[in-house]
């Protein structure tokens, strides 16, 4: 029987498959795409951050085109802060183009942002616990001098350029990815400026705000009054500071910039017009501008009142409830 | 909020895929070499001519399998794609086809008297072809010619 001759050997198992745990095997091609993803996001995000201030004004207002219908429908307050804006603005012209609208947020939020298509948006909270006209100046200054410089397209190009990062590693969200970075939700609020931009713009700030009154003590007041909020309360942060970080290198390089332009530090504060000051009864007594000129004496009655205006933003949000 | 959803889809099918695969594939494994000890008698070979007396008859015998990734598999298999190298996810897979359409081929030539099978070929097929949304499977199809010795 020469079948015999024939045989098959076993061989041995699993010499086609490798060894390798297939969750070490993920985990390093995980780490891998992570630290090339990190890398290219960091690198697109600064190409983008410098291209995106060189788009012309216009492509950024049709952008924000698309979110006009969450913009509040403007009125007094409103018409009063565009002309604020206005006067600043012919004080210290913006660039050829660029245009700065101003909307009142009816809510007791202690903030105001710039977003793209120069819309300067200012919540109730924020006015209501401005002192005088000069402080809020400051405020749309600061964000005036965030549109002037292009930072909310420059904060675009860099969510973009991260967003695009994070759909290289969900590749399947990644054709709808300019519709989900320029969608509405986040577009309004979503724009983040770093602290080198917040410096930036509070140079910028200064210079318009110098230009209009002739001198800068809107700043001086603007940053006692939102010290004095820090300190009030600290459980209760308002979310200006979120934004808006409030440091001693902040002020430090405002009073420097005061310093070596030689604006005075002092002058004469404007208070709010009647008209303002009776559509918000919130708002901080008329006196405040007396407070804020009495830069070391505070006396006890100013604090009831600025309490007492703490205490009514407080209430705002349990009654909407 | 719907990113958020497709994260966490996304990580119950990864994780599905993982333990179902892998229960899948070790219970596979050792269906396999079960069946590779039991059908050890019935020799293959690749040579076409074998050295035997032309009384014996011949048959075609033929075995084939459809073995298909995982969600895990098929994640971990796109993340190397992107570096290139060894897709050791696939490679399990491509073994236990191989090796089950081996031993289903056996068992017709078993079935058919055979105990020997001369000039054994592989074929494999893409199931999915050139079409990449679909899932990945691969189809083995073993054959070979069968000799029976006349009763």
């Amino acid at each position: 029987m020469r079948a015999i001759e024939y045989s098959n050997p076993p061989l041995p198992d699993g010499i086609n498959v490798s060894r390798t745990h297939p969750l070490l095997d993920f985990a390093r091609l995980v780490a891998a795409l992570l630290a090339i993803t990190v890398i290219a996001v960091v690198v697109l995000a600064l190409v983008a951050e410098r291209l995106a201030a060189r788009v012309p004004f216009e492509v950024e207002q049709s952008l924000a085109a698309q979110f006009s219908d969450q913009l509040p429908v403007p009125n007094d307050i409103s018409r009063y802060l565009q002309g604020l804006a206005d006067r600043l603005t012919a004080a210290d012209p913006l660039p050829p183009g660029v245009k700065i609208t101003v909307h009142f947020m009816d809510e007791p939020t202690v903030n105001a942002f710039a977003t793209l298509g120069g819309h300067v948006v200012v919540y109730r909270g924020l006015m209501e616990a401005m002192p005088n006209e000069n402080a809020l100046a400051m405020v749309l200054a600061h964000e005036i001098a965030h549109v002037r410089l292009r930072h909310p397209a420059t904060s675009m190009g860099r969510g973009l350029a991260v967003g695009l990062g994070l759909s290289v590693i969900s590749a399947g969200t990644g054709d709808n990815l300019a519709a989900q970075a320029l969608g509405s939700a986040g577009l309004l609020t979503g724009l983040s400026f770093s602290r080198e931009q917040e410096l930036e713009a509070d140079e910028a700030g200064l210079v318009s705000l110098s230009a209009l009154y002739g001198h800068v003590q809107g700043a001086d007041a603007l940053f006692q009054r939102m010290a004095e909020l820090l300190f009030a309360d600290e459980y209760r942060v308002p979310a200006f500071f979120s934004t808006h970080p409030l440091d001693e290198e902040r002020i430090y390089a405002i009073q420097d910039l005061a310093e070596r332009n030689r604006w005075p530090s002092q002058g004469e504060l404007t208070p709010f017009p009647e008209a303002i000051r009776i559509q918000l009864p919130a708002m901080t007594s008329g006196e405040g501008e007396d407070d804020s000129l009495s830069a070391d004496g505070e006396d006890d009655g100013v604090r009831d009142v600025e309490e007492h205006g703490l205490v009514e933003d407080s209430q705002a949000p349990d009654q909407a409830k | 909020m719907l990113d958020l959803l497709n994260i966490i889809l996304f990580c119950c099918l990864a994780t599905v895929g993982y333990v179902a695969g892998r229960f899948a594939e070790q219970r596979h494994y050792r269906f396999i070499r079960s069946r590779e000890r039991e059908l050890a008698d019935v020799l293959v070979f690749a040579s076409r001519f074998p050295v035997l007396p032309h009384a014996d008859k011949q048959v075609l015998v033929a075995g084939s399998v459809v073995i298909s990734e995982d969600y895990f598999k098929r994640m971990v298999s796109g993340l190397q794609s992107l570096f290139g190298g060894r897709l050791k996810s696939y490679e399990s897979l491509v073994d236990r086809a191989r090796r089950e359409a081996v031993l289903r081929m056996k068992e017709e030539a078993r079935a058919q008297g055979a105990r020997m099978i001369f000039n054994v070929k592989f074929q494999t097929f893409s199931i999915p072809g050139k079409n990449r949304n679909s899932g990945g499977a691969v189809e083995v199809l073993a054959y070979g010619t069968g000799l029976v010795r006349p009763a």
